[in-house]
């Protein structure tokens, strides 16, 4: 068993290395899935990378990544505004263009008096996502944890351009409405957000 | 104006300023005609300004100078009595001109400003004092505005004619060197002419001698046409011209020589607003993008005599990105100067509140500053200066420019300067940190709700003006919000074909990527599962952060080949992780 066992990691080495070399690969594929599987169930979590972001979130975009079209359509239909802000934030944060394009398709989609703010927000780079608070660094009490972060990337910072465009082109032609009927802090709130998109037009 | 017609006209200074932005182009052409040959007569040379140029007017010169004869000769029973006068502020006065187009086709050597002063009975300083005047007029009335516009008009003698004038003017009122050399390649000769006369005329570098305009006034006039292009909402259309848009256009050898002077566009409309550029242009760029969607390509362009161009012409392209880096430059001085008046004006302020204190003990407070106890005052710039004092130019500037951005009632005013600045902060780091760094005057009276500028407690421009629109919707959206969407709206249509670009050049790459793979390993990664009650977020308020330890969960990811058809970056990140926890587990 012990030799089968060594003869698997070698293959499955094999098939890592090629795989990064990008050649083509000849091996066992489907042993390799099966051993690579069981071989990581067994490992303690704290072996394990922790993603920022909460597991839903993470099920739902590895679904869109292996979903089609029509599924994922119903599916960020089904999605509350945060989530699909944050699964935004996460596309971005790996540059998955496809993806991010859809969320922003289904977040422009979604523009109203209520939600405004928030996706002007999230338009701007201005947005956050929860993150487990804990050391980016691997440490003896946490064992080999190592804690992907989001908000801490630059390419979520940056304001998206065609989400930016259409919250103000909706403020544009809804800004008395949106006005009337937020509250003063709201108010308040996006015009502080408007100060924010002028700084990122304005400074270099 | 041929040869044998030597023709002194007297016509008064609006009607020859209204002519500019008459609809009749013949009549513009006409009265941009005579104001060059004022502005010739006062540079003592008859040399063209561009000799690429120079080969289209020839027939509309002859016809705008028998124009002018009859006009003058119209006008000369009411501008008798006004002959070698000064020049009125409205136009009250003549302006007297004398063309000789002889001398100016032949390139004969031309008559000193004095033989044309006696020839036109006007004496020289006189002469120069109109054609101050004139600018000064231009910049008030809006002719400028007309003047820029006639860079893009259908006629090429209308483009040629408002080139030499804007030149001119631009060369007269700014004295910066750098200005000028930008000039010198096309203007050769003649402006190392221009150049010493404008030495000769600038305040600061001789005496002032009777005649010249006093410093003050020499500002006067600067202001006078910074603000006014900015004002009338020329920069965003300066912008455009020293771009240049694409056109398609007939071959000169296909068309007769009429059609060949004009560019297959609308007119450009005179009384332009900022929405009215933008509509112009989008036809422009339609235009050309129907001839490309028309199957007109580089190569097929030759053979049907048509090619594809740059609109306007290099000179004029030339001359609008010259006037926007002077523009840029006058600003950013005025607002360093503005930032050291205000900041000076701050210390001295702050000085005077301490100072309060010992002088005027108030004696109902209970928290009276004790005169022993007070620390010794600072000492105040006037004192002991420490920077060099802020030029009156600069902050006069730039309190014509804040002032009414801040307060003024007339949105449609306070848009054109906002979208100046915006416009202008582009072409300079510098200058747009200064933009937004640079503090409101004291004057303008604060509004009620103030929003605070990321990072800094101060109080900015554009946070000030945002605060001052806030219970106006109506003008925060015409003079903030569509000028923002238009500013995002073209940076979205250029990263969208930068977008496009890249990808049709990286299409074999893409498709190495996307090609899927045999091997199907698949990471295991953990996440965090958090109660509801964490979930929720405000906008206003940052979500509250969760130990992890009791809620993670393991995650079991799609294979490594999809991932990595959507993310390179995650697909590495778990590829390593993925392989090293291999290895972990087979020690």
């Amino acid at each position: 068993v012990q030799s089968e066992l060594d003869g698997q990691i070698e293959r499955c080495k094999q098939l890592l290395l090629a795989d990064q070399s990008g050649s083509r690969v000849q091996t066992d594929i489907v042993d390799a899935e099966t051993f690579s599987r069981v071989v990581t169930t067994k490992i303690p979590v704290t072996d394990l990378y922790l993603f920022a972001g909460r597991y839903e979130i993470w099920q739902e975009l590895f679904s869109h990544l292996q979903d089609t079209s029509f599924l994922m359509a119903n599916s960020l239909k089904a999605m509350t505004l945060r989530d699909t802000i944050d699964v935004l934030l996460i596309a971005r944060k790996f540059e998955m263009k496809l993806l991010a394009e859809e969320y922003v398709s289904s977040l422009i989609a979604r523009i109203n008096v209520a939600d405004f703010s928030a996706i002007f927000e999230a338009a701007l780079g201005l947005s956050t996502i929860f993150e487990p608070k804990t050391s980016s660094k691997p440490n003896a009490s946490a064992g080999n944890i190592r804690v992907v972060s989001v908000n801490d990337s630059d390419a979520i910072r940056r304001p998206h351009l065609r989400l930016c465009c259409a919250c103000l082109s909706y403020l544009s032609t809804n800004l008395e409405q949106l006005f009337r009927l937020s509250n003063a802090q709201t108010s308040t709130f996006i015009l502080q957000l408007l100060h924010q998109c002028l700084e990122l037009v304005i400074l270099p | 104006m041929s040869a044998d017609q030597s023709t002194v006209t007297m016509m008064p200074v609006n009607e020859l300023l209204s002519l500019i932005v008459s609809d009749v182009w013949q009549f513009q052409v006409m009265a941009l005609d005579l104001l060059l040959h004022l502005v010739r007569s006062n540079a003592g040379t008859e040399r063209e300004p561009d000799s690429t140029l120079t080969n289209s007017n020839k027939q509309s010169s002859k016809a705008a100078s028998q124009k002018a004869t009859i006009i003058g000769k119209k006008d000369a029973g009411i501008s008798d009595n006004t002959a070698g006068g000064k020049v009125g502020r409205r136009g009250t006065n003549s302006l007297m001109t004398s063309a000789s187009s002889k001398a100016s086709n032949s390139g004969q050597p031309q008559l000193s400003k004095q033989q044309q002063g006696e020839s036109s009975g006007v004496a020289p300083s006189t002469s120069i004092l109109q054609w101050w005047s004139i600018c000064q007029e231009m910049c008030k009335l809006g002719i400028l505005r007309s003047l820029f516009w006639g860079l893009l008009s259908t006629k090429a003698v209308m483009r040629r004619r408002c080139y030499q004038v804007g030149h001119r003017i631009i060369a007269h009122i700014w004295t910066r060197f750098s200005f000028i050399i930008r000039f010198y390649c096309i203007e050769n000769m003649q402006l190392l002419k221009e150049m010493i006369l404008i030495r000769i005329l600038s305040p600061g570098a001789q005496n002032n001698t009777s005649g010249q305009l006093s410093k003050k006034e020499f500002i006067a006039l600067k202001i006078d046409c910074v603000t006014s292009i900015v004002e009338q909402g020329l920069v965003p259309l300066l912008e455009h011209i020293s771009t240049g848009v694409p056109v398609v256009r007939a071959n000169r050898d296909s068309i007769s020589p009429q059609s060949a002077e004009a560019v297959p566009l609308a007119p450009a409309p005179l009384d332009c607003s900022f929405d009215d550029w933008q509509r112009y242009y989008a036809g422009l760029q339609e235009r050309s993008v129907c001839g490309e969607a028309a199957g007109i390509s580089e190569t097929a362009v030759a053979s049907e005599r048509v090619e594809t161009t740059l609109f306007p012409e290099v000179p004029l392209r030339e001359l609008a990105a010259s006037v926007i880096n002077v523009l840029v430059d006058m600003l950013k001085t005025s607002f360093i100067d503005a930032t050291q008046e205000q900041a000076s004006r701050d210390i001295i302020g702050a000085d005077q509140d301490s100072g309060a204190a010992p002088a005027a003990p108030s004696k109902s407070t209970k928290n009276a500053v004790d005169p022993r106890k007070a620390q010794p005052p600072v000492p105040s710039p006037t004192q002991a200066p420490t920077n060099p004092p802020a030029s009156p130019l600069g902050v006069l500037l730039y309190k014509r420019l804040v002032n009414p951005l801040l307060v003024s009632g007339n949105n449609k005013l306070k848009a054109n300067i906002f979208v100046g600045l915006l416009c202008l902060g582009g072409f300079d780091a510098e200058f747009s940190q200064q933009l937004w760094t640079v503090p409101v005057p004291h004057e303008i009276p604060r509004p009620l709700l103030v929003l605070s500028s990321s990072g800094t407690n101060t109080l900015n421009l554009f946070s000030f003006l945002l605060s001052s629109l806030a219970k106006d919707p109506t003008a925060l959206c015409s003079v903030v919000v569509s000028p923002l969407l238009q500013v995002l709206s073209a940076a979205l249509q250029q990263q969208q074909r930068d977008q496009s670009a890249t990808m049709q050049s990286t299409d074999g790459v893409t498709a190495e990527f996307s090609r899927p793979r045999k091997a199907v390993l698949s990471p295991i990664i953990c996440c965090v599962s958090y109660t509801p009650s964490h979930q929720h977020r405000t906008a206003t308020s940052k979500h509250s952060q969760q130990a992890f330890d009791a809620q993670q969960l393991r995650m079991q990811c799609p294979s490594l080949d999809l991932i990595r058809r959507h993310s390179i970056t995650l697909a590495t990140l778990l590829q390593v992780r993925l392989c090293s926890t291999i290895v972990r587990a087979s020690i």
